[in-house]
């Protein structure tokens, strides 16, 4: 649901934006083509205007032609003769141009036909006036009728024609006029548009924006808290660390200092027997045998306590063949396993970085323990086998020894603690602590398998790698 | 009657450890005195306090115990050496506690006049043996 309804609006955004862009489009084609036409028209108009200055450049060309051959007539001076011709002339010129701009308009040429023809017949009469004068050196007669008659009907001709052509313009105009508006008006509708799809887009667009910019200042924020309980678990760990210590220190200066009371008790013990042993009657005798049994215990449980506790303390961690450190383990139970002529294969191990004593330690315990708990009158048949993974190293011990209860599951990694009853198995409730102090120092976890058949399989792994130094570098750079 | 050691000096902080040797020491009747201190100052303080006739103290054997407040085994044995022949003793052996045995025999091989370690508490046994070892004299004339 949340995924998609964004998507949904986004894609009725593009629809209306889409749509937006194309009615604008549009609007400015025609727009566009309007103004094209607007040109057009205005040329139409420019040239119906010149072919009515012609029109009218005609008309006075005619009359100029004939006042001034009217002045030739009466004076016979060559100089009007010169300008009537000059007349004549012009008044040609200007109806050709006429008629190549009707062309050029495409309008009928009938009218302009019939205004030449009309010109032509004014003119032959004119020239046969002046050819007449000349020849016989008198003066003519001045106005005939039909001549009256052709003036009237050129002008009447002409100024028909520019009325028409007059018309034509103001026609043109407001043709101009009415699309000027129209333009103007799709401009103004197209702005309007304009400003409504921007709007429409600032709308839809608005609460995405302050979206954004919520979840930008939530995601600093979170990267904020983040950071402070980094730093507070970088302390933290700071802190556990010098805890670790302080502990392992107390429980090294501990076990030392406790040795101390109990060696004067074991010792005055001693001195006792030595000195008064002869006047001991049978209780006193138990007694003592008590009191020794206790403070050997204790010696004993000191002892590993301060081994316990310098787990790690003395080497630097190094390349260890685990293979060696099963060799050294095995070196050392040697004795048990040839009393109980225990068969143990093992897999090829990896190397490691690590510490070497501890990890022939380990191995020593696990081993040792798998000898131990196996029945009198059974082989104990131990198998040892490993898988690495992304810098770990997975090792199964795994015998046919009597196992582990449900009941006992629980217990068996608290330090000093025996699930069996006192007597049956010698130890001290120590080593799968040891063991699993060892694992620990090397990044790893110590498990026991659910439980088989027979027998138990106790499961660890260990780290290829000690990350420790980097870890310390880190935090002091 | 046989012939015994003059004095024999323990260095010990501990009441209960000087306790149980002067009485051992005392049992294998090996000696006419039998002193002891607490620590290497105030034995050092002993050993150096002349008598009448230009003379000291000088026992004959120093048991001498390594951790002990004020100044240790250590720091009486740096200081010892640099004592003159007539205050110091015969023969100084030095009682290890079982715990820290190793990493002291590692540091005693510094120490010339330190080859025999003894681990405390020490015995009848030990006491005859260390007397046949640097006294065979007394042991003859028995």
């Amino acid at each position: 649901m949340k995924t998609s309804e964004p998507h949904q609006r986004q894609q009725k955004i593009l629809r209306a934006l889409i749509a937006g862009a194309l009615v604008l489009l549009v609007m400015f084609a025609v727009a566009f083509f309007n103004q094209l036409r607007i040109g057009t028209i205005r040329d139409t108009a420019g040239d119906t205007l010149g072919l009515e200055r012609n029109l009218a450049a005609i008309l006075t060309a005619v009359k100029e032609g004939e006042s001034s051959e009217r002045a030739f007539l009466l004076t016979t001076d060559d100089a009007y003769l010169a300008a009537y011709k000059n007349g004549k002339q012009q008044a040609f010129n200007n109806l050709t141009e006429a008629r190549q701009q009707l062309t050029v308009l495409q309008r009928p040429s009938l009218s302009i036909d019939t205004l030449q023809v009309a010109i032509t017949e004014k003119f032959a009469t004119l020239d046969q006036r002046v050819a007449s004068v000349r020849a016989s050196a008198a003066n003519g007669p001045l106005v005939a009728e039909a001549d009256r008659k052709l003036t009237a009907q050129i002008t009447h001709t002409i100024n028909r024609l520019s009325e028409g052509e007059r018309r034509q313009i103001a026609e043109l105009r407001t043709r101009i006029d009415r699309m000027h508006k129209l333009t103007a008006g799709l401009l103004l509708f197209s702005l309007f548009a304009l400003f409504g799809l921007i709007y429409y887009l600032y709308t839809r667009y608005y609460p995405l924006v302050l979206q954004v910019a919520q979840s930008i200042e939530r995601r600093d924020d979170e990267i904020d808290q983040r950071r402070i309980a980094e730093a507070r678990a970088l302390t933290l760990i700071d802190a556990l660390k010098s805890k670790n210590k302080e502990l392992d220190h107390f429980a090294y200066i501990a076990s030392h200092d406790l040795q101390e009371p109990l060696r004067t008790v074991s010792n005055f013990i001693e001195l006792l027997e030595e000195e008064q042993g002869h006047n001991f009657n049978e209780d006193a005798n138990t007694y003592v045998n008590f009191i020794n049994q206790a403070t050997d215990r204790m010696r004993e449980l000191i002892t590993q306590l301060l081994r316990y506790s310098q787990i790690g303390r003395d080497d630097e961690s190094q390349r260890v063949d685990l293979n060696e450190s099963v060799a050294m383990a095995l070196i050392n139970l040697r004795p048990v396993i040839q009393e109980s002529s225990a068969r143990i294969t093992v897999q090829l191990l990896p190397n490691i970085e690590g510490h070497p004593v501890e990890l022939t330690e380990l191995f020593q315990n696990l081993l040792g323990n798998a000898i131990k708990f196996t029945p009198p009158g059974r082989v104990p048949i131990i198998t040892v086998t490993n898988s690495v993974k992304n810098n770990e190293v997975t090792i199964d011990i795994t015998d046919n020894g009597i196992g582990i209860t449900k009941v006992a599951r629980g217990k068996i990694f608290n330090m000093f603690s025996k699930v069996h009853p006192s007597g049956a198995y010698q130890g001290h409730g120590i080593g799968l602590t040891f063991c699993r102090r060892i694992i620990e120092l090397h990044s790893g976890r110590l498990t026991l398998l659910p439980a088989a058949e027979i027998g138990s399989t106790f499961r660890f792994t260990l780290d290829t790698y000690v990350y420790e130094k980097e870890i310390k570098a880190d935090i002091t750079d | 009657m046989k012939k015994k050691l003059k004095q024999i000096l323990l260095i010990d902080d501990s009441v209960s450890d000087n306790f149980i040797h002067a009485r051992r020491i005392r049992n294998v009747n090996v000696t006419e005195s039998i002193i002891t201190k607490k620590n290497g100052r105030e034995a050092l303080d002993y050993l150096t306090e002349e008598l009448p006739n230009n003379q000291y103290q000088q026992p004959e054997l120093i048991f001498l115990d390594i951790n002990m407040p004020v100044m240790n085994g250590w720091e009486f044995l740096d200081e010892y050496d640099k004592l003159m022949d007539k205050q110091k003793a015969l023969v100084v052996l030095a009682m290890l506690t079982t715990s820290t045995a190793e990493s002291d025999k590692e540091k005693a091989k510094n120490y010339g006049h330190l080859s025999t370690f003894l681990e405390k508490p020490l015995k009848e046994e030990d006491l005859l043996s260390i007397i046949q070892k640097h006294f065979p004299r007394l042991m003859e004339e028995e």
